[in-house]
């Protein structure tokens, strides 16, 4: 067992992260007795794992994740919608309903270019996505704006043990839901939903470089002060 | 063409290289907003962008395939790219670079983890000077990392040829014209395998694997270019916030 690379650097994709017998999770390859890089990402080394975050790329589907998305289309008994995956993830009525309601008009209930906070309950063998939004806080998401950002970021904007989101939401009294997949909902006052945006984006900008948290904060300080 | 073109002077080439040295090669990342990965890549006086989009359902619905996602390569070059005007839109020559590079990029991806999707490549030359479809594939690979789609290993690229019975690396304009042979080859620098070898002219089996070897040199020089282009992205952004 030995390592190629230091800790929390940057690869890129076909680079020799370490040799031997490694527990892998993702953003790796193997090649004869090598582990290498298949993202341009940053290094985790575990104790006998590792693994690389990656920098770029659309979000990936997993069973679990809360996500927020929109409507694109209305089937006959369900909807679709977009939520940055490579594909479009499919809410049936009997998964987003509370309670009975006439389901003879779907547009009644959710029109196109709805926002709906969902969770995914299931990812299928062909990549076929099943969302549900039966329970709360899941459902239709009102008023407010959705900002997006790479998925790859979102731990950046929660923050160590929500650090983050919880910097945000107290200084600025602003409804903030995020979903797995990088799109952030924000409701309250309007300067104040302008300045959270400027921060999100800013968090996707700088996500990679140490002491994020702390930027932030002056920034929001800076901003409130105007 | 013209037989009086000296090659050589003082053992240099027409632009004062020697027999093994590339032509100057930059490389940016990420120059597009709109496209999930982007390149632009200056290769001597080769300027090439490059935007990749997806992975997204592959359209039409008859190209998708169950198990894994489809690569569409296309090649594009400008009207005012070349010397003489080139007629614009697609001809023969895109259509053929198009599939090559489909074929040098394809084995290097790792498809299979997107089903029913397709990944597109677009590879815009805004200006030519011999080697475009290297340069090209050289970029995709970088864009096709900036795009975060996950891949075995970069591909690099470079052409090798042979000039007055001379074999060298990177032909440029002049010697791609009037030279006797030009071999594009694309590399998988882990696996040792070549993804792309197209041949113009004629090289005796000797020369041949003179210039596998050179081109093989060469592609391991332009990998590092790459990965350094990659890693500069975000390194450089470090330095701007401190």
């Amino acid at each position: 067992m030995e390592f190629l690379v230091k800790d929390r650097s940057i690869v890129t994709p076909g680079m020799a992260i370490a040799k031997g017998p490694f527990r892998y999770e993702y953003g790796v390859d193997k090649f004869e007795d090598t582990i290498i890089s298949s993202v341009l990402g940053i290094v985790y080394i575990e104790n006998d794992g590792v693994k690389v975050v990656p920098l770029e790329g659309k979000y990936m589907p997993k069973r679990g994740d809360d996500v927020i998305g929109t409507v694109v289309s209305i089937n006959p008994l369900s909807w679709d919608l977009d939520i940055n995956a490579p594909y479009l993830a499919n809410l049936h009525v009997q998964d987003a309903l509370r309670y009975v309601k006439d389901t003879s008009n779907l547009e009644r209930i959710f029109k196109v270019g709805d926002v709906i906070y969902a969770n995914i309950r299931d990812v299928g063998e062909s990549s076929d996505i099943v969302l549900q939004s039966k329970e709360r806080p899941y459902g239709k998401m009102k008023w407010g704006r959705v900002v997006k950002i790479h998925a790859t970021r979102v731990p950046r904007v929660i923050g160590k043990k929500g650090s983050m989101i919880k910097l945000l939401k107290q200084m600025t009294k602003c409804e903030i839901t995020v979903g797995q997949n990088g799109n952030i909902w924000i409701k309250g006052e309007r300067q104040m939903e302008d300045i959270v945006e400027r921060a999100i984006f800013k968090i996707d900008k700088e996500a990679h470089i140490p002491g994020l948290t702390d930027r932030i904060k002056k920034m929001l300080e800076t901003e409130l002060s105007r | 063409m013209e037989k009086d073109i000296k090659f050589f002077t003082n053992g240099k080439r027409i632009d004062g290289r020697a027999i093994d040295e590339l032509r100057n090669i930059k490389i940016e990342v990420g120059v597009f907003k709109r496209a999930d990965g982007s390149s632009y890549i200056e290769w001597g006086g080769n300027k090439i962008y490059c935007a990749v989009y997806g992975p997204r359902e592959a359209y039409p619905r008859f190209l998708q395939k169950s198990d894994r996602a489809i690569l569409k390569c296309r090649y594009n070059m400008a009207s005012f790219a070349v010397e003489e005007r080139k007629r614009p839109g697609p001809s023969r020559r895109g259509v053929e670079i198009g599939k090559v590079t489909q074929g040098a990029l394809e084995p290097a991806l790792l498809l299979e983890n997107f089903p029913k999707c397709m990944v597109e490549v677009n590879i815009e030359v805004i200006q030519a000077d011999a080697g475009t479809r290297c340069a090209g594939i050289t970029a995709a690979s970088v864009a096709l990392a900036n795009a975060g789609i996950p891949m075995k290993e970069l591909v690099p690229a470079c052409a090798a040829g042979k000039v007055d019975d001379k074999i060298v690396l990177d032909l440029c304009k002049e010697e791609d014209n009037y030279g006797q042979a030009d071999l594009p080859l694309a590399l998988l620098p882990r696996r040792n395998e070549f993804s792309l070898l197209q041949m113009d002219g004629d090289l005796s089996e000797e020369q041949l694997e003179e210039a596998l070897d050179l081109g093989r040199k060469g592609c391991l020089e332009v990998y590092e270019i790459q990965k350094e282009a990659l890693k500069k992205k975000y390194v450089k952004e470090d330095v701007s916030n401190e």
